[in-house]
């Protein structure tokens, strides 16, 4: 680091991704006053910028759709691991966390959860605010259960909005073939209450920053 | 469990998904997948790890490894990105 980077301003910031970019080479600051906006790619082909990406046909041509067929996750519930983690979003907290987490979101979704069917709850003993550890053959966990009715029976649920929950130290490492996407919807988990002297990684976090202020 | 070297993984994982088809087209179609869309680093450690005594690599992905283009592949369609 430390490499010097002396610009007069953001339109010189502007001129090299331009000099540097194929697809932004006619985009400048004083471009884009005359133009109001324009759309990437400009190029001397497209000097007013590129609204729509492809009219008529792609690139390559016609569209080209492939037929794929199903294959089976290779992950299994199995007699140690015989619940589905399921991870997902909520809307109160889209990614907030993924750019700057200057918004309160946390006013609304303050940790992740795993929600839990009321059936598989009751057979291990888990209320909704009791400390559950949560593992896979990959790694463990600790947060708190909230007995859910949205839940089917066999499948458990949380977010991955905190990162001290860690929900993606407990998947596994498949994914998609094509895309190499994670295959954060299907791993085989077990959940048991934990041990009460524990704290949630949220509650870790929370302790850290009272310390610090 | 052994993990598996993530290149025999994710090829595998490519191999069955195309092992519906007949042998030959199948290897062809994962060998253009992989030129296509690996990084060149990771093309190279799978012909490194391509051993036929191998019972973890999919005998399909090893046949598609002996198809495999390592220079020259064709970029024409991963230069213009569409977006997204």
């Amino acid at each position: 680091m430390g490499f010097a980077m002396e610009y007069a301003g953001a339109h010189e910031i502007m001129d090299e991704i331009a000099a540097t970019t194929p697809t932004f080479a006619g985009v400048s600051f004083a471009r884009l006053d005359a133009e109001g906006s324009m759309q990437w790619p400009v190029t001397d082909a497209a000097p007013h910028g590129t609204p729509t990406m492809h009219v008529g046909e792609f690139v390559r041509g016609k569209g080209h759709l492939v037929e794929t067929v199903y294959v089976p996750t290779t992950e299994r519930s199995t007699r140690r691991y015989p619940l589905i983690l399921t991870t997902g979003r909520i809307l109160t907290q889209y990614n907030v966390g993924a750019q700057t987490r200057r918004t309160a979101n946390n006013t609304w979704h303050p940790e992740d959860v795993l929600e839990i069917h009321p059936a598989d709850a009751e057979v291990r003993g888990i209320s909704t605010g009791d400390l559950v550890e949560l593992s896979s053959r990959i790694g463990a966990t600790t947060l708190r259960a909230e007995v859910s009715e949205r839940m089917p029976a066999g499948v458990v649920y949380t977010t991955f909005h905190h990162p001290v929950t860690g929900a993606n130290v407990v998947t596994t490492e498949n994914s998609d073939w094509a895309t190499n996407c994670p295959e954060y919807k299907v791993t085989a988990v077990e959940v048991g209450v934990a041990n009460a002297h524990l704290e949630t990684g949220a509650e870790a976090a929370r302790r850290e920053l009272a310390g610090q202020a | 469990m052994i993990a598996l070297a993530p290149e025999v993984r994710l090829g595998n994982d490519i191999a069955r998904q195309f092992a519906h088809l007949p042998e030959r087209e199948a290897a062809e179609r994962i060998a253009t997948h992989i030129e296509k869309f690996w990084a060149p680093r990771m093309r190279r450690r799978l012909v490194e790890l391509a051993d036929p005594a191998d019972p973890d690599l999919d005998p399909l992905l090893l046949h598609a490894v002996s198809c495999m283009v390592l220079d020259d592949v064709d970029q024409t369609e991963l230069r213009f990105p569409s977006g997204g």
